[in-house]
C-alpha cells in the first residue's frame, strides 16, 4: 500500500509538472500500473495520482505561464506576474501550501460527509446552480477592478462565446455560421491559450535583464516565505476549500467553477491596493485551495453513489471497474474501512508533495529564467498541444490564434481577460440551471432551503462587493477604449440580429446578453465624451525575439514538433557557450521525451504538420 | 499489496490471439491498403463519444498502418447532413459512417425526405454497442400504476438534448404506457442521476451499468420496470417487463419500435454504392478489431463496453426500427405527438 502511494504520488507529480497531461490522461495512461497491484493498493494509487495533479500544475502556470486547464489559468493571472516581479519562490510556495491545506480540507470534508453524505447530495440542484452562475457572473465587477463596466462587457463577450454551437433546448445551431467543428461549442483549452499564454509569452520579449535575474536567484527561502504567507491567510483557504468542496459535491458543475469564484472571493477580500492579475498573493493561494479540496467534494457522490462528482472521477470510476474495487453505499457502512483509507491518501499524497514540490522547484524556476524569449516556442507549442490532443483540426487552430489576438487587445487595452473566461463558463451554466429551474421548480425554487442559504450569503457578499466598487468607480478616458466599445458595440449588434433567425426558445439568452452589452458598450462611450481625454497609456513595442519564435512555427510545420523543439533548443545552448556535445545530448533529449509524450497521447504531432494539414488527418 | 498472479497467462494467452489473428488480417489490408478511409462519426468529438472513437481509430490505425484515415464529426443535426454527403461519395471511394442508427432513424420515420438516403439501403457491418434498460423512479414515488397515470403535473424525466434516443425513446413511452412525462434537458449522464437521487425529477431511463447496481443497491434509486436487454441479472427477477405497462390500446409496434431503438448503440455502415469487396473487408476489419487482444484490453482499461453484433443482425434491426408502409410509420408519429401532448397537459389520452 505504501509503494502505491509513493508511486501514485510521485507520478501524479509528474502528469501535473507537464501542460496537456493533466490528471485524466495521466490517470489514462498509469491505469495499467495500478493493474499492479490488488483492487486496493491500485485504488490508493490512482487516488494519491490524482490528489497532488493539481499541486504541480501551479508550478508551469506560475513559473511560465502555462496554465493545463480553466482552473489554472486562475493561478497564472496573479502568480505569473508575481513571477516577473522576482516573487516566483513565493508565489510557489504560497501555491504549494495552499493547494496542501485545501487538498487536507477536502480530505477531511469527505470523510465528515460520511454520516451526511446522501443529504448533501440531495441539498443541491439546478436551482442553486442558477444562484451561483448569476453570483459568479456579478463577480466579474470584482475581478475587473476599477474599469468594471468593460469587465462586464468582455464578461459579455464570453458568454456569447459560450453560446457557439447546438443550443440544448432545440439542438439548432448557434452563431457557427456553417463551421461544423464549432457545433460542440468552442474548445476551452485553445481559447484559454489564446487568451493567457500567448500575451504573456509574448511580453516576454519585452522583459529586462534585472528581470531575469531575479528570477534565477530565487532560493527555496522564498518558497518558505511564501508558505507562511498562506498561513497568514487561514481564513481565506479555509473559505475557498469550501468553495471548492461546495462545487465537487455537484456533480454536473464543471470543477472550474469552484477555481473562479474562490478567485474571485479573493477579489473581495483584496486589500492590497494592487488590483488582482497584476500580482497579488491571495490570487494564488484562493484558486489553489480551491483546486485540491474540490476532489474530496467530488469523493462523496463518486464513491458512495457511483455518481462522478467530476470528469476526472468519471474515469475514475471507470478505473475502479477494471482494477474491481467495488464502490457504491457499501463504502458507508460494511466497508467504511475503504472511505477512511482513500481519504487518508488523500492526506497523505498532499502531504508528500511538499517534499517534492520544494526539490522541483529552484530547477523549474533556474530554467524559467534562463533565456525567457526563447521559452516562447515551447510553451505556445505546448499550449496548442494541450487544446489538441483529442481533436486536431483547423478549426481548433483558428480558436487558438482568435483567442490569442483576442487576449493581446485585452491585455494591450488593459481589459479584464478572467472576466472574458468567466463569462465563458458561467454563462451556459447560467443559461440551462435557468432552463432546468424554470421547467421543473419554477417560482417553487425560493421555498428550497438551500436555495435561501445561497441568496443570503450571495446577496450579502454582492451588497459588500458592489459598496467596494462604488467607492472606486472611474469611468475610462482613453480614446482607445471608445474605439474597441464602439466595435463591441456594432458587434453585438450584429449578434442581436442574428438572434432573431433563431427558434423562439434558443434565441433569448443570446438576445439578453447582446442586448446587455450595447448598452455596457454605449455607458463606455458616453462616458468618453462627458470627461475626454487624459489618461492614453504607451503602447508597448520590441518583440526581439519573434523572428525565432517564428522560425520555430515554420520549422514545426515542415519537420514536426520535436525535431523542431530538438534544433531550436540546439541553436539555443550553442548560442549560450554550452559545449557542443552537452547541447546535442539535452537537446536530442527534448526531442525524444517530446517524441515519446506525443507518442503517448496524439501521434499525429510527432510528424510534421505539414504532411498532416495536406492529408487531412488531424483528429 | 501482491502482484496479479495471473498476469504472464494473460500475455501469453494475448500474444497467441494475436498471432491467430494476424492470418486474417492479410485479406483486409491487401483489399484497403495504400487508400484512404472517410469516417463520418455521427456524435460529439467530447466525453464518452470521443473517448469511443479514439478507441477505434486507434486500433484502425494499428490494423491498417497503410490506409490513411480521416474521420469527421457531425454531431445530432449535422449526422443527418454527413448521412446525405456519405451515400453521395464516389463509386470506388473507400467512405464508412459510426452513427447511433436510433436517433436518425427517428429522424427519417418523421420525414424521410430530411435525409438524402435511406438507412435501410446501407451496408450495415456491425454494431458495438448493445444496451440494457430500465425505467428507474426516484426513491419515496409512489409507484402504483394507476397514480403514476393520474399526476396533477407531468412526472419531470432527465434528458441531455430533444434529440437524443433517451428523450425520444421516453416521449414514446408516455404515450404506450399511459405515464405522463416532461423531458427537461440539459442533464449530463452523471447530473441525470444526481437529480433523481436528489428527489428533483421522478423517473428516468437507465443503462444498466455497475453504477446503477450502485444507487439501486442503496435504495436511492427503485427499478420501475425494464424495457430492453438481456443482462437484468444484477435486477430483481421479479421486475416487470414494458410489457406489463402497456396500456391496453398501445400499439405492439411502437413498443417493439422502442426497444430497439433503446437496446441498440453504436453501429459502423458503409454506403450502399460501396465496392462489395469493399464492404467484405470493411466487415472483416471490425470484426478483427472487436476481437483483438489489445483492443479488448484498451477497450477494458478506458471502461468502454464493447458488446457487438454482426452486420446481418443489425440489418434487420434496422429494418424492424424503421417501418417500410406509412400505417406504419404514422402509428409511431401519432404516439410521439401524443406523448408531447401528455408532457404539456397530463389528462391527454392517446388515441390509436
Amino acid at each position: 500500500m505504501a509503494a502505491a502511494l509513493v508511486t501514485g504520488t510521485l507520478l501524479g507529480f509528474i502528469a501535473g509538472l507537464v501542460p496537456g497531461i493533466g490528471g485524466r490522461i495521466g490517470i489514462i495512461l498509469c491505469l495499467p500500473i495500478a493493474l499492479f497491484w490488488d483492487p486496493l493498493a491500485g485504488a490508493v494509487f490512482l487516488f494519491a495520482m490524482h490528489s497532488v495533479v493539481h499541486t504541480s500544475t501551479s508550478i508551469p502556470a506560475i513559473a511560465f505561464a502555462l496554465p493545463s486547464t480553466a482552473s489554472d489559468a486562475a493561478t497564472v493571472l496573479d502568480g505569473y506576474p508575481l513571477a516577473k516581479a522576482g516573487r516566483g519562490g513565493e508565489a510557489l510556495g504560497a501555491s504549494l501550501s495552499a493547494s496542501a491545506i485545501g487538498g487536507v480540507i477536502g480530505a477531511g470534508a469527505f470523510l465528515l460527509a460520511i454520516p451526511i453524505a446522501r443529504m448533501l447530495l440531495r441539498w443541491f440542484g439546478p436551482p442553486e446552480f442558477l444562484i451561483l452562475a448569476i453570483f459568479g457572473l456579478c463577480m466579474v465587477t470584482v475581478l475587473s477592478g476599477r474599469n468594471w463596466i468593460a469587465g462586464l462587457l468582455v464578461a459579455c463577450l464570453g458568454f456569447a462565446a459560450a453560446l457557439v454551437g447546438l443550443d440544448v433546448q432545440t439542438s439548432a445551431d448557434r452563431f457557427t455560421f456553417g463551421f461544423h467543428e464549432i457545433s460542440d461549442g468552442l474548445n476551452i483549452v485553445a481559447v484559454i491559450g489564446g487568451l493567457f499564454v500567448v500575451p504573456e509569452m509574448l511580453s516576454r520579449f519585452k522583459f529586462t535583464q534585472s528581470g531575469h535575474d531575479q528570477a534565477a536567484n530565487t532560493r527555496i527561502s522564498d518558497v518558505i516565505v511564501g508558505m507562511k504567507t498562506t498561513l497568514r491567510h487561514l481564513g481565506l483557504v479555509f473559505r475557498s476549500s469550501l468553495y471548492g468542496i461546495g462545487i465537487g459535491l455537484m456533480p454536473g458543475l464543471g470543477s472550474s467553477v469552484a477555481v473562479w469564484l474562490a478567485y474571485a472571493y479573493a477579489g473581495t477580500k483584496n486589500k492590497t491596493g494592487i488590483p488582482m492579475g497584476q500580482g497579488v498573493i491571495t490570487g494564488v493561494i484562493a484558486p489553489e485551495a480551491a483546486n485540491n479540496s474540490k476532489e474530496g467534494g467530488a469523493m462523496v457522490p463518486t464513491l458512495f453513489f457511483g455518481i462522478p462528482g467530476s470528469s476526472s472521477m468519471a474515469i475514475m470510476l471507470g478505473a475502479f471497474a477494471v482494477l474491481g474495487q467495488p464502490i457504491g453505499p457499501a463504502l458507508l457502512t460494511t466497508d467504511i474501512g475503504v472511505s477512511y483509507t482513500l481519504a487518508a491518501t488523500v492526506l497523505a499524497a498532499n502531504i508528500l508533495a511538499i517534499p517534492l514540490f520544494l526539490i522541483t522547484v529552484p530547477l523549474i524556476v533556474r530554467l524559467a529564467a534562463l533565456q525567457r524569449a526563447h521559452m516562447v516556442p515551447f510553451a505556445i507549442a505546448i499550449s496548442l498541444f494541450a487544446a489538441t490532443y483529442q481533436a486536431m483540426q483547423f478549426g481548433v487552430l483558428f480558436q487558438f490564434v482568435l483567442s490569442a489576438a483576442l487576449g493581446l487587445l485585452l491585455k494591450r487595452l488593459e481589459w479584464s481577460r478572467p472576466a472574458f473566461l468567466l463569462g465563458f463558463i458561467m454563462g451556459p451554466l447560467a443559461e440551462i440551471s435557468f432552463i432546468q429551474t424554470s421547467q421543473i421548480w419554477g417560482w417553487s425554487m425560493f421555498l428550497r432551503p438551500a436555495t435561501i442559504g445561497l441568496l443570503v450569503v450571495f446577496s450579502a457578499l454582492a451588497w459588500k462587493s458592489a459598496k467596494a466598487s462604488a467607492r472606486t468607480f472611474s469611468v475610462s478616458q482613453r480614446r482607445s477604449d471608445s474605439w474597441a466599445a464602439f466595435a463591441l458595440l456594432l458587434g453585438f449588434a450584429a449578434i442581436f440580429r442574428e438572434t432573431t433567425t433563431f427558434a423562439p426558445h434558443a434565441s433569448h439568452v443570446p438576445a439578453l446578453v447582446a442586448a446587455v452589452a450595447m448598452c455596457l458598450a454605449a455607458m463606455i462611450i458616453i462616458a468618453r465624451q462627458v470627461a475626454p481625454d487624459s489618461n492614453v497609456q504607451p503602447v508597448h513595442s520590441g518583440f526581439s525575439g519573434f523572428w525565432p519564435a517564428i522560425f520555430f512555427c515554420i520549422g514545426a510545420i515542415l519537420v514536426g514538433i520535436p525535431l523542431a523543439s530538438s534544433l531550436y533548443a540546439l541553436g539555443v545552448l550553442i548560442g549560450m557557450k554550452v559545449r557542443w556535445h552537452i547541447a546535442v545530448v539535452c537537446s536530442g533529449l527534448l526531442g525524444a521525451v517530446q517524441l515519446g509524450l506525443f507518442s503517448l497521447t496524439s501521434y499525429i504531432w510527432a510528424e510534421p504538420l505539414v504532411i498532416g494539414l495536406w492529408t487531412e488527418r488531424l483528429f | 499489496m501482491t502482484i496479479t498472479g495471473s498476469l504472464k497467462r494473460v500475455f501469453c494467452a494475448a500474444a497467441v490471439m494475436a498471432l491467430t489473428a494476424s492470418g486474417a488480417f492479410a485479406d483486409y489490408r491487401e483489399q484497403l491498403s495504400g487508400r484512404t478511409l472517410n469516417v463520418m462519426v455521427g456524435f460529439s468529438n467530447s466525453g464518452g463519444g470521443a473517448r469511443f472513437w479514439s478507441l477505434f481509430s486507434t486500433h484502425m490505425r494499428r490494423h491498417l498502418p497503410d490506409t490513411i484515415i480521416r474521420a469527421e464529426f457531425k454531431d445530432g443535426p449535422l449526422a443527418v447532413t454527413g448521412i446525405g454527403e456519405l451515400y453521395q461519395t464516389e463509386v470506388g471511394s473507400l467512405a464508412i459512417g459510426l452513427i447511433r442508427p436510433p436517433e436518425l432513424a427517428f429522424v427519417q420515420i418523421d420525414d424521410p425526405a430530411a435525409i438524402a438516403g435511406d438507412l435501410r439501403d446501407a451496408h450495415w457491418l456491425l454494431s458495438v454497442e448493445n444496451l440494457s434498460y430500465i425505467m428507474a423512479a426516484r426513491a419515496n414515488l409512489k409507484l402504483d400504476l394507476d397514480q403514476l397515470r393520474n399526476p396533477a403535473e407531468p412526472l419531470i424525466l432527465p434528458v441531455s438534448d430533444p434529440l437524443s434516443t433517451a428523450s425520444r425513446v421516453s416521449v414514446l413511452l408516455s404515450a404506450i404506457t399511459g405515464i405522463p412525462t416532461r423531458n427537461v434537458v440539459g442533464f449530463d449522464r452523471s447530473a441525470r442521476a444526481a437529480t433523481l437521487m436528489a428527489g428533483d425529477a421522478d423517473l428516468l431511463t437507465l443503462g444498466l451499468t455497475s453504477e446503477l447496481e450502485a444507487l439501486i443497491t442503496s435504495g436511492d434509486v427503485v427499478p420501475l420496470y425494464s424495457i430492453v436487454g438481456d443482462d437484468l441479472s444484477a435486477l430483481d427477477p421479479s421486475l416487470p417487463a414494458l410489457a406489463d405497462f402497456l396500456t391496453p390500446d398501445a400499439p405492439e409496434s411502437v413498443a417493439a419500435f422502442v426497444q430497439s431503438a433503446r437496446g441498440m448503440g453504436r453501429a459502423f455502415f458503409a454506403a450502399p454504392n460501396t465496392d462489395p469487396a469493399d464492404v467484405a473487408a470493411l466487415t472483416a476489419l471490425l470484426e478483427a478489431i472487436v476481437k483483438d487482444p489489445d483492443f479488448i484490453k484498451d477497450a477494458q482499461l478506458q471502461g468502454i463496453p464493447i458488446a457487438a453484433k454482426s452486420g446481418e443482425a443489425l440489418a434487420q434491426q434496422i429494418d424492424a426500427l424503421i417501418p417500410s408502409d406509412d400505417a406504419a410509420r404514422a402509428l409511431i408519429l401519432n404516439a410521439y405527438a401524443c406523448g408531447l401532448e401528455m408532457s404539456l397537459n397530463p389528462r391527454h389520452e392517446c388515441t390509436y
